[in-house]
C-alpha cells in the first residue's frame, strides 16, 4: 500500500486575490473618510489595525509557547500558526498612517489647553517617555523583534520540510522559548503605547494582560476556524482529529476564563478603591450607551461561551466548535472596540463607520498576506519528527 | 442471594469488544471491561449511560454559589450594616469572588464525595482481585466481567466460553 501523498498548498489564489481586493477597497474607503474627518478615519483605522495585529501576535505567542513547551500534539497546526505570525512585517507598513496621524489620536502629542492644569502637568512629567521620536523608535523595535522571530520560525520550519533535519526543531525551540520574554515585553509596551495612551492620565497595570488574553482567545479561535474551513479540502483541516479540536477547545475555554478573570479583577480593584484618577475609565463604560456594550461583552465574551465550552462533546465536534470560535472572533472585535472607542469618544456613544471599512481593509490584506506566505509550502510541517505523534492525537 | 461476577479473558481488544456486544445482545446488562490500556470501543460496547456526576456537580456548584451570595448579602446589608466610606452596603462586584470560590469548592467537594460513594468507599477492594489470573488485566489480558445472580452464573460461563474466552472464572460476593 502506498501512503497517501500530501499535496503542497497550491490553491488559495482566488481567496488571496479576493481578500487582497477587499483589503484595498476597505483601506481606500477609510482613506476617503479621512477627507471628511481625519480623527474619525484614524480612530476607525486604529481599531482595524489593533484587532488584526492582535491576532497575528496572538498566533506568534502561541507558536513560541508551543516551542517552549516542546509540545508535540499541535505540530499539525504549526504551519497555520507560522504563516499567521509571519504577517507581522505587513503591519509595519500598515502602521505608517497611524505614525503620520499621531496628533489626531493621542492627547500627549500636543496637550490642548482644555485638558486642565493637572492633566497637562502629568503629561509634561511623562514627556521623556511619551514623545514622538521615542514612540516611533519603540514601534520600530517592536516590529524588528516580531518580524525577526516570526520570519525565522517560519523559515526554519519550511526548511525542515525538505531535509527533515532534527536540527531545525532544536533551533525553533531555542528561539521560540528564548524569545518569549522579549515578545511578552514588546506586546505589553505596544498596548501601553498604542492603546492605553489614548487616555491622558488613566493607567492600569493589568491593561496589557487584558489585551493579550483577548488576542490569545482570538488566535485560538482563528486556528479552529482555519481547521474547520479546510475540513473538506486536502489541506491541514483534513488532518485535524476530534482530539485536536478537543484540545483547542479546552485552551479556548481556559483563555475565555482568563480574559474574564483579568477584566474582572481590574474592574473590581478600581471599583472598590474608587480613586478619582481611576474610576473615570469605568464611569464612561458604565454610562448610558457604553454600558450596554459592556453588558454585551460580559454576556457574549464570557457567560455564553463559558456555558457552551463546558460541554466535552461540543469541544470535539469541529462544526459546533467552529461556530463558537466564530462567535468569539466577533466578540473579540467588541472587546477591542470597547477598549478603544470610549477612550476616543468619552462624551458620546459613537463608533465611526471607518471602523468597519478599516476592519475589512486591514483584515483583507493580512489574510491575503498569510495565504501568500503559505503558497507552495506544505500545509503541515512534514519534516517535523513529531508530526506522526501529532496525527495520532485522540480525545483524552 | 449473593451477587456473582463471571470473568472471561480475551486475547485482544477486538475480541473483547465483539464479546461485549454479543453479551449485551443476549440480554446481560451489568457488564464491565478491564483492559491494560483504555480501549475506546469498549465505552460504546458497554452501552454506558451518561454519568450523573456532572449534573450533581452543577447542582452543588450553583447551590454553593447561591449560599455564598445570600450569606454575604445578609451579613453586610441586613444583619450588620457597616458604612465604609459611603460604599453601598449591598455591593455586587465585591460579592462575586467569594460566590465564585464557594461555587467551585462545593462542586469539587461534591465530585470527590460522590465518587467515593460510587466507588463503594468503605470497601477498598473488589472480589475480582481475588482471582490470581485477573492480574493479566494490567499486562496483556482483556477481561469482560458480567455481574449476575448465582443461578445465572453457569449460563454466562457457557456464553463466555462460546465467545472464545481464554479462561473463565466465577467470583462470589463474600466478605470483602
Amino acid at each position: 500500500m502506498t501512503p497517501p501523498v500530501l499535496p503542497r498548498f497550491e490553491g488559495g489564489q482566488r481567496a488571496r486575490v479576493l481578500s487582497a481586493a477587499l483589503g484595498v477597497v476597505g483601506l481606500a474607503a477609510t482613506a476617503l473618510g479621512a477627507f471628511r474627518d481625519v480623527r474619525e478615519a484614524l480612530a476607525g483605522y486604529l481599531f482595524g489595525f489593533t484587532y488584526w495585529l492582535g491576532l497575528c501576535l496572538g498566533a506568534l505567542l502561541l507558536l513560541a509557547i508551543f516551542h517552549a513547551a516542546k509540545a508535540r500534539w499541535p505540530v499539525v497546526l504549526r504551519r497555520a500558526l507560522e504563516v499567521t505570525a509571519a504577517t507581522a512585517p505587513l503591519f509595519l507598513l500598515l502602521f505608517v498612517p497611524l505614525a503620520l496621524g499621531l496628533r489626531h489620536l493621542y492627547p500627549w502629542v500636543e496637550p490642548s489647553a482644555d485638558l486642565g492644569e493637572h492633566t497637562r502637568h502629568v503629561l509634561e512629567h511623562r514627556r521623556p517617555y511619551n514623545n514622538v521620536p521615542f514612540f516611533l523608535a519603540r514601534a520600530v523595535l517592536y516590529f524588528l523583534i516580531w518580524g525577526g522571530v516570526s520570519h525565522l520560525l517560519h523559515r526554519w520550519s519550511v526548511r525542515q520540510d525538505s531535509t527533515g533535519d532534527v536540527r531545525w526543531t532544536l533551533w525553533q525551540r531555542r528561539l521560540g522559548g528564548g524569545a518569549l520574554p522579549a515578545l511578552a515585553l514588546t506586546f505589553s509596551f505596544m498596548t501601553l503605547d498604542w492603546m492605553m495612551s489614548l487616555e491622558a492620565t488613566w493607567q492600569s497595570t493589568v491593561y496589557a494582560v487584558h489585551v493579550f488574553s483577548g488576542a490569545f482567545v482570538g488566535a485560538l479561535a482563528l486556528m479552529i476556524i482555519a481547521g474547520t474551513a479546510t475540513r473538506d479540502t486536502q489541506h491541514f483541516g483534513r488532518l485535524l482529529s476530534p482530539g485536536h479540536y478537543h484540545r483547542l477547545g479546552t485552551l479556548l475555554f481556559a483563555f475565555v476564563c482568563f480574559w474574564a478573570y483579568i477584566a474582572y479583577s481590574q474592574f473590581m480593584l478600581m471599583w472598590v478603591a474608587a480613586l478619582p484618577e481611576e474610576v473615570g475609565w469605568y464611569r464612561v463604560r458604565m454610562g448610558d450607551g457604553w454600558g450596554t456594550l459592556s453588558l454585551a461583552l460580559v454576556l457574549g465574551h464570557f457567560v455564553l461561551p463559558f456555558a457552551l465550552l463546558l460541554s466535552r462533546e461540543l469541544k470535539s465536534r469541529p462544526r459546533v466548535l467552529g461556530a463558537v470560535a466564530l462567535w468569539l472572533l466577533a466578540m473579540h472585535a467588541v472587546d477591542v472596540a470597547w477598549l478603544l472607542f470610549p477612550s476616543l469618544y468619552p462624551g458620546q456613544v459613537f463608533i465611526p463607520w471607518t471602523a468597519f471599512t478599516a476592519w475589512v481593509g486591514v483584515g483583507g490584506l493580512s489574510v491575503a498576506a498569510a495565504l501568500w506566505l503559505a503558497r507552495g509550502t506544505y500545509p503541515v510541517p512534514v519534516g517535523d519528527p513529531y508530526l506522526v505523534h501529532s496525527l495520532q492525537v485522540r480525545p483524552p | 442471594m449473593s451477587r456473582h461476577w463471571v470473568l472471561g479473558e480475551f486475547a485482544s481488544s477486538d475480541a473483547l469488544v465483539a464479546a461485549l456486544k454479543d453479551l449485551r445482545a443476549k440480554g446481560f446488562e451489568q457488564l464491565d471491561a478491564h483492559t491494560p490500556f483504555p480501549v475506546e470501543e469498549t465505552f460504546e460496547a458497554l452501552g454506558l449511560k451518561r454519568s450523573k456526576l456532572p449534573l450533581l456537580a452543577l447542582g452543588a456548584g450553583l447551590g454553593g454559589a447561591g449560599f455564598a451570595y445570600v450569606a454575604q448579602w445578609f451579613a453586610n446589608a441586613v444583619d450588620y450594616p457597616l458604612d465604609v466610606g459611603g460604599r453601598p452596603l449591598h455591593s455586587v462586584p465585591m460579592n462575586l469572588p467569594i460566590t465564585f470560590e464557594l461555587g467551585v469548592l462545593s462542586a469539587a467537594l461534591t465530585v470527590f464525595g460522590a465518587l467515593m460513594v460510587l466507588f463503594g468507599f468503605p470497601h477498598v477492594t473488589h472480589p475480582v482481585f481475588d482471582v490470581e489470573s485477573f492480574r493479566s488485566a494490567s499486562v496483556d489480558g482483556f477481561w469482560a466481567s458480567v455481574a449476575v445472580d448465582a443461578e445465572d452464573a453457569p449460563k454466562v460461563e457457557a456464553a463466555l466460553r462460546e465467545l472464545g474466552a481464554r479462561q473463565v472464572s466465577v467470583v462470589a460476593e463474600g466478605a470483602r
